[in-house]
């Protein structure tokens, strides 16, 4: 996941299939709007 | 889930609210102490530096849990935020030294009129608890009051700068302490406000500024 964080400008968060959340990656790792991306991307699942 | 972070994480926010406790008592003292007529300056400067040298501890916690653990989200927010507030605690701790530092120098000001200085003190002392009442409770709605009550503390203090350049007729001892402890009990309000804004930040993301409320 840093990975994704280090190389890309864009992130997509997709869970079982469907797309959770879409934005440019400091905006996603810094203020997930969604629940599920602040859940997983902080490593409360997964 | 538990994470490894979240031992760090609390310890954080234990020394954050350790801190709180301590620099907003090292306020109050400052402002009774102003009312008393009572010289503290020994101690509040004593105060001054442990409230210092618990920023600077808060600072290193931090940094580590950011170096080990390159947190995201809600965990860097907080943790870029408990870096905020700690300054704004130390500065309380300076302010507090400040305020008594005036004391000193002036001596006797029981003959002045300070009943300006005692409203905008008891503004300041509820706006420390309210901030950090945020803080502990994540409480959006007390963190957008201290932001409402910095204006009524910026109107007075403004309005005593004015009486002063448009009148003749003071005491300057009495006008020049009364203007100084204004100034810091304002700069306290401010960094209340700040601490509020922080914690807004923490829970929402959101930055504030005089639109937002």
């Amino acid at each position: 996941m840093q990975q994704a964080a280090r190389v890309s400008d864009y992130t997509a968060f997709m869970y079982l299939g469907k797309l959770i959340e879409y934005d440019e990656t400091a905006k996603l790792f810094r203020t997930p709007q969604e629940e599920l991306t602040e859940k997983y991307i902080t490593g409360r699942f997964g | 889930m538990v994470r490894l972070m979240d031992i760090g994480l609390e310890r954080l926010k234990s020394l954050i609210i350790e801190m709180a406790d301590y620099s907003a008592e090292t306020v109050f003292l400052a402002i009774d102490s102003y009312s008393r007529g009572e010289d503290l300056t020994d101690q509040l400067y004593a105060r001054a530096q442990q409230i210092r040298a618990m920023e600077d501890e808060a600072n290193e916690l931090a940094v580590e849990i950011i170096a080990r653990y390159q947190p995201v989200a809600s965990d860097v927010r907080f943790l870029k935020s408990c870096m905020e507030i700690s300054y704004g605690f130390s500065r309380f701790g300076r302010y507090a030294f400040d305020i008594a530092q005036v004391l000193r120098i002036f001596g006797d000001l029981s003959l002045c009129n300070k009943v300006a200085v005692e409203e905008a003190g008891a503004y300041a002392k509820e706006m420390v608890k309210m901030s950090i009442k945020a803080f502990v409770e994540k409480d959006l709605e007390a963190a957008r009051k201290v932001r409402e009550m910095d204006a009524f503390v910026d109107r007075m203090y403004f309005s005593i700068l004015k009486k002063a350049a448009q009148t003749s007729d003071y005491d300057m001892k009495c006008m020049i302490s009364e203007i100084l402890i204004l100034r810091y009990l304002e700069r306290i309000a401010d960094h209340a406000t700040y601490i509020g804004d922080s914690v807004v930040y923490i829970i929402s993301g959101q930055r504030m500024t005089k639109s937002s409320l």
